[in-house]
């Protein structure tokens, strides 16, 4: 019977400590969903690659993208670098390959940049000194999200962009699952019906499961 | 069977049971749920040979999957959704279609996974009666039915990760229900029929044949059994969709795909010999219930293979009887396999094992790093696997034996 006891909780556990546990875990929000993968771009030596952007957002803090490196075969930097619109360099971050495993969904991170909300921003890829035979590739897409600009391999322009995110960070821990949480109760409130339906079920059986237990 | 509502204690707690399960249904998405949703949705327009259609259409369709399971998921589930349109909407197809991550964002996804989960709601209940119809024992009936609608595993296996094995394991537990009454050739159609849904159930067709006292009784078992799976597949073996699919897919070639080399290409397979000393004992010794047969096969089919998490609820109904009749240390070695059993495939590098399942709540949790990708970052987790898995192997041999002891 213990066990009845304990599967109360499994809903409480399931719906709200989950969400509540994992949003702790939240370091950083992208702008949008990873555009869908297809072909992919090799970077090394006098192969650089350029993506130009808009932030949609405040706090940018990275970004996010699918690298590919089968068998760990890159072992050797790789520079990104941040621009403003004037080309002046922001940030800068190394990658290694010896910690990309193939196919990983990479955050690049960087410094915050407080004020980044509509404003331009580009980023270059190079590896100078790699060889074409272990370089790291970037994953492409041809489904290019509007905030996605020009995307260049040396100085050729492209009609694929990168397959992207933007990363932002987030002042309030607590506010962001709160966030959450609106978000998902919106959402599901959108369904008027459903959501009429659900609760209406939901509170009857609750409502007789306490009656009967108040009445035992 | 249902006589047992006539107490007040099973009602009240079928219908915590129920109040449970609904606050969870909506909010827990595996995309497996919405891929055999939208193979099976081609029913509608009167595809019948579903395997070839999908490898003939496959350029243009936006999910590319093959059908994995046996052809009565794919009418089963066709049809229950020709059935639930009405309430489903209109809407539904579009979300069907949708390839793109961000389909968990799109409204209506609550009542989706809501209303296609409805047929796990009823047969997982079914199975809590059929289970507690096994016992005359009234405390040992309220534990099994207590452990089997409040056991977080089935429940988390069902409602979370939301595969058809729900209904393969159900016509089984019937099969069961029905041997215990003596009705061995209705028993035998329910495993016909339950591996008309997913092939597994055949792995007992010869345990219920042996069951079977009569000649004639033990060929109404191959006819319920072989014979109607046959006839299932039958209409599809033609199609080599079908046969690459499903024949040569998943758990059949799991199987056999590894042993002992002894040479020129032949393997001594584990578990192809371990079931069959197991079913060699069972010849020889008459007193092993069937519930135990179950219980076994299943414990070596899956301790001894790479399994995917669904597959652990082919083995907790007989593990709820066990943890039913057992003793306190039984119980206790039920819930360590089961617990360290669903421990491992939360390692597989797979969003959807772990933080992915909550990204219909916000698809911001599927963004986070997986518990694999944690552990890989102390060691690797493939080795914490190996470990749990060895464990388990050893508490299947265990509880096999601890099996053999009880009595329904």
């Amino acid at each position: 019977m213990k066990l009845t006891y304990s599967a109360i909780y499994l809903p409480v556990i399931l719906l709200l400590i989950i969400p509540l546990v994992l949003s702790l875990f939240l370091n950083n929000i992208p702008n949008d969903f990873q555009p869908s993968l297809t072909t992919t771009q090799h970077i090394y030596h006098g192969m650089d690659i350029t993506q130009e952007f808009v932030s949609e957002d405040n706090n940018l803090v990275g970004i996010g993208m699918s690298i590919k490196n089968p068998y760990y075969r890159n072992r050797k930097d790789l520079i990104f670098s941040l621009f403003s619109a004037g080309k002046q360099e922001l940030r800068r971050v190394v990658l290694n390959g010896k910690t990309i495993k193939d196919g990983e969904f990479v955050e690049i991170i960087f410094e915050p940049i407080k004020d980044a909300k509509n404003k331009d921003f580009i980023f270059k890829m190079s590896a100078p000194n790699v060889a074409s035979q272990e370089s790291l590739e970037v994953f492409l897409t041809n489904n290019s999200p509007s905030w996605s600009k020009n995307f260049f391999v040396k100085s050729d322009i492209q009609d694929t962009d990168v397959s992207f995110v933007t990363l932002h960070g987030f002042n309030n821990r607590f506010a962001l699952y709160f966030e959450i949480i609106k978000g998902w109760i919106g959402r599901f409130f959108a369904d008027t019906i459903f959501f009429a339906f659900y609760w209406i079920s939901v509170l009857i059986l609750m409502i007789y499961l306490v009656v009967k237990s108040f009445f035992r | 069977m249902f006589h047992i509502l006539k107490e007040p204690f099973y009602i009240n707690l079928l219908l915590l049971a129920i109040l449970f399960r609904l606050l969870v249904m909506p909010f827990y998405f595996h995309p497996d749920i919405k891929t055999f949703n939208f193979q099976s949705h081609f029913l509608k327009s009167g595809v019948i040979n579903i395997y070839t259609y999908l490898s003939d259409n496959k350029e243009k369709l936006p999910l590319k999957e093959d059908f994995a399971y046996f052809p009565l998921t794919y009418f089963f589930l066709g049809f229950y959704q020709i059935i639930a349109s009405p309430i489903l909407g209109s809407e539904f197809q579009t979300w069907l279609t949708d390839a793109s991550v961000s389909s968990v964002e799109r409204i209506g996804v609550f009542r989706y996974l809501f209303i296609l989960k409805l047929p796990y709601l009823i047969l997982d209940l079914l199975i809590a009666f059929l289970l507690a119809g096994l016992f005359k024992d009234a405390q040992t009936r309220k534990k099994v039915f207590t452990f089997w609608l409040f056991n977080p595993f089935s429940f988390v296996t069902v409602y979370l990760f939301s595969n058809v094995d729900i209904f393969p394991v159900f016509l089984i537990v019937l099969s069961l229900y029905l041997a215990s009454k003596k009705r061995i050739f209705l028993s035998a159609i329910a495993l016909g029929l339950g591996a008309g849904f997913k092939a597994f159930p055949l792995l007992l067709a010869p345990f219920l044949y042996l069951e079977a006292k009569t000649k004639k009784q033990k060929i109404f078992t191959i006819l319920g059994s072989a014979v109607l799976f046959a006839l299932i597949i039958g209409p599809f073996i033609t199609s080599s969709s079908f046969r690459q699919s499903t024949l040569t897919s998943g758990l059949t070639t799991r199987i056999i795909s590894y042993g002992v080399d002894i040479g020129f290409g032949e393997l001594l397979l584990p578990s192809v010999v371990l079931l069959s000393l197991l079913f060699l004992w069972r010849m020889l010794n008459v007193n092993i219930e069937l519930w135990k047969n179950y219980l076994i096969s299943f414990l070596l089919v899956l301790t001894l293979i790479h399994f995917h998490i669904h597959w652990l609820l082919w083995v907790i109904p007989f593990m709820a009887i066990l943890y039913a009749v057992g003793n306190k240390n039984d119980q206790i070695l039920v819930l360590s396999f089961l617990i360290l059993s669903f421990a491992i495939p939360l390692l597989y590098s797979d969003k959807f094992m772990s933080v992915g399942l909550i990204s219909v709540i916000d698809p911001l949790y599927a963004s986070l790093p997986t518990p694999a990708s944690a552990v890989s970052r102390i060691y690797k987790p493939e080795v914490l696997q190996s470990v749990l898995h060895s464990i388990i192997v050893a508490l299947g041999i265990i509880l096999s034996w601890r099996s053999l002891t009880k009595k329904i």
